[in-house]
């Protein structure tokens, strides 16, 4: 694949790209290299977060062509099923079409969510005009690997802005934050701006990216967040390590599961106390008060 | 901020206490009867949050500058619903020369064409021989600005901002495009030259309030990205789409509803 900008691949096929980097597999590779040569399995919450994604951004028509809601769905079989129970299920996974069940609470709540962003005052005005899911490829100059990013909406009007849709639990501002270090939002911002800057020989320094956080409980509350400058240095610091380290893991051809090949040191960390023997006198002062009441 | 609510703002004694700390009564007096009078002509001013214009009153007091219309040395200004206390280039000339930090200090734009020569280093030189124009239509266009000081012991000091200097400062001020850069470009990059140079010259605290209030809301001081985002979308909100439902006997439904309903598939809208 050569570094460029492709609007038309799929989700799938930017999936089956694996040879490329991309913000999640450095995700893996951050834990431990080892980790991101495991296959990615798809758990509910990144299925419930794709059928989010595909109806808040391509709308009920697009989303019916990948996911469907289950309404009756069969018993799911285990080692002690019936036939009758295995082909009941069977049946009914091949009446999906190959599309991805969701369940209609799920689907409520992710109707109830677009609503919640199309009703917030400012949200509204980015999710306007604008290219969903559009790939971008370019080359590191540093370490010559390919990297793929495919943000979310890249607003019409050479506005210099991308964004990107979360569900999260909580979208408070402190709680988000932490979002955005543990997922890695800062080092996907730094990614964005990088692979569009090339890509649309665009000013790294005048872009913006941008993040919509919306919580999946009610009142499904939904707020914006702009990624700044210090935090985009730290994700860009970040994600030219991690390429560092897996053109190094390439080179050998070596991927282990462990960062440090020596001893590391553990320290007290300074919240946990300093256990004095003054206290232990004064529990056992107490200890034999309270049991004999004086009495020894 | 209800209509007069202003008058009370300004008349605060408070904002009293605090020019009185700084200048007399009778100069106080004189600049709250400009300040008056610059609300009393602007609607949008009226409208500013209290803070900011007990703010921009205070710093009148604390930079020395006047309100008074024929000086033009200060103006009060409503951006985004703050009152900000903006200084002319000449303004900011007489804040630098009343705190005696400077004997003199002028700013001078270039015009292209103009025989202008500068070196920096241990032994700096500036040269400027301006070209004559028959009349304002005839202008060439600016292709820099300087600042020159003079300091009280004789040493002058200088800063040249070439063309992209100045547009860079153009771009990051918070309004780009507005009056002062579009009417009034040569004083804009000579207001803009001489705080550069403020940087260069022994600190006063009267100058320092002045560079910071306008930079504040003028640029030069970060912006940050959030600011950014709401300036390139717009916190305006526009108005919901509309469209008629066939479902509900053509009565308009806004389009996120359309958008959720499940029979959009087949729907004639």
């Amino acid at each position: 694949m050569q570094p460029g900008v492709y609007p038309n691949i799929t989700s799938k096929d930017y999936h089956a790209m694996t040879d490329i980097v991309s913000n999640s597999y450095l995700g893996k590779l951050a834990k431990v290299p080892a980790c991101a040569k495991l296959p990615q399995k798809e758990t509910a919450a990144m299925i419930f977060g794709r059928a989010f994604h595909s109806y808040v951004l391509e709308g009920l028509t697009a989303w019916n062509q990948d996911f469907v809601v289950a309404l009756d769905v069969p018993t799911k079989p285990n080692k002690r099923s019936t036939q009758k129970t295995i082909d009941a299920y069977t049946d009914w996974q091949n009446s999906l079409d190959g599309k991805q069940p969701i369940s209609l609470d799920d689907f409520t709540t992710i109707q109830q969510m677009k609503n919640s962003v199309m009703q917030h005052p400012f949200a509204k005005n980015l999710l306007s005009d604008g290219i969903s899911e559009t790939t971008i490829i370019w080359k590191d100059e540093e370490t010559e690997l390919l990297c793929k990013v495919r943000p979310d909406r890249i607003p019409a009007g050479n506005k210099g802005v991308i964004w990107d849709l979360k569900s999260t639990s909580n979208a408070s501002r402190n709680a988000f934050l932490s979002d955005c270090i543990k997922f890695g939002y800062a080092r996907e911002g730094a990614m964005y701006l990088e692979g569009f800057s090339r890509a649309m020989e665009a000013k790294y320094d005048d872009l913006i990216f941008a993040l919509v956080a919306v919580e999946k409980e009610e009142p499904f509350r939904v707020e914006v967040y702009t990624i700044e400058v210090d935090l985009l240095e730290y994700g860009y610091g970040e994600f030219h390590r991690l390429l560092q380290i897996e053109k190094v893991c390439r080179d050998h051809d070596f991927w282990p599961n462990y960062q440090n090949s020596g001893a590391i040191s553990l320290f007290k960390p300074a919240y946990l106390p300093v256990w004095e023997y003054d206290s232990l006198e004064n529990m056992e002062k107490a200890i034999m008060k309270g049991k004999y009441n004086g009495t020894k | 901020m209800a209509q007069n609510d202003y008058a009370v703002v300004i008349y605060d004694k408070k904002i009293k206490d605090r020019f009185l700390e700084v200048v007399d009564e009778k100069t106080y007096n004189k600049e709250i009867i400009f300040a008056k009078q610059a609300f009393d002509n602007n609607d949008a001013l009226q409208k500013c949050s209290t803070a900011s214009i007990r703010n921009a009153i205070v710093n009148i007091a604390l930079t020395g500058a006047s309100l008074n219309p024929a000086l033009q040395q200060a103006f009060l200004i409503p951006r985004k619903g703050k009152c900000c206390l903006d200084f002319s280039y000449r303004g900011l000339c007489k804040i630098a020369v009343d705190s005696e930090i400077v004997y003199d200090i002028d700013a001078t734009v270039v015009l292209e064409g103009d025989l202008f020569y500068h070196e920096q280093g241990l032994n700096p030189v500036l040269k400027h021989v301006p070209n004559l124009y028959a009349s304002e239509k005839d202008k060439p266009p600016v292709i820099a600005v300087y600042a020159v000081a003079a300091l009280h012991h004789g040493i002058k000091k200088f800063v040249v901002l070439d063309k992209e200097k100045i547009e860079r400062a153009r771009k990051s001020s918070q309004m780009p495009n507005g009056p002062m850069w579009k009417d009034h470009y040569d004083e804009a990059a000579k207001k803009t030259a001489v705080k550069l140079l403020y940087k260069l010259l022994p600190q006063s605290e009267r100058m320092s309030v002045a560079v910071k209030a306008l930079n504040d809301h003028e640029g030069l001081a970060k912006i940050s990205n959030a600011d950014k985002l709401q300036e390139r979308f717009g916190t305006e909100q526009s108005p919901e789409e509309m469209v008629a439902c066939p479902e509900k006997q053509d009565a308009m439904i806004s389009k996120v509803e359309c958008s959720s309903c499940p029979k959009v598939d087949g729907c004639p809208v």
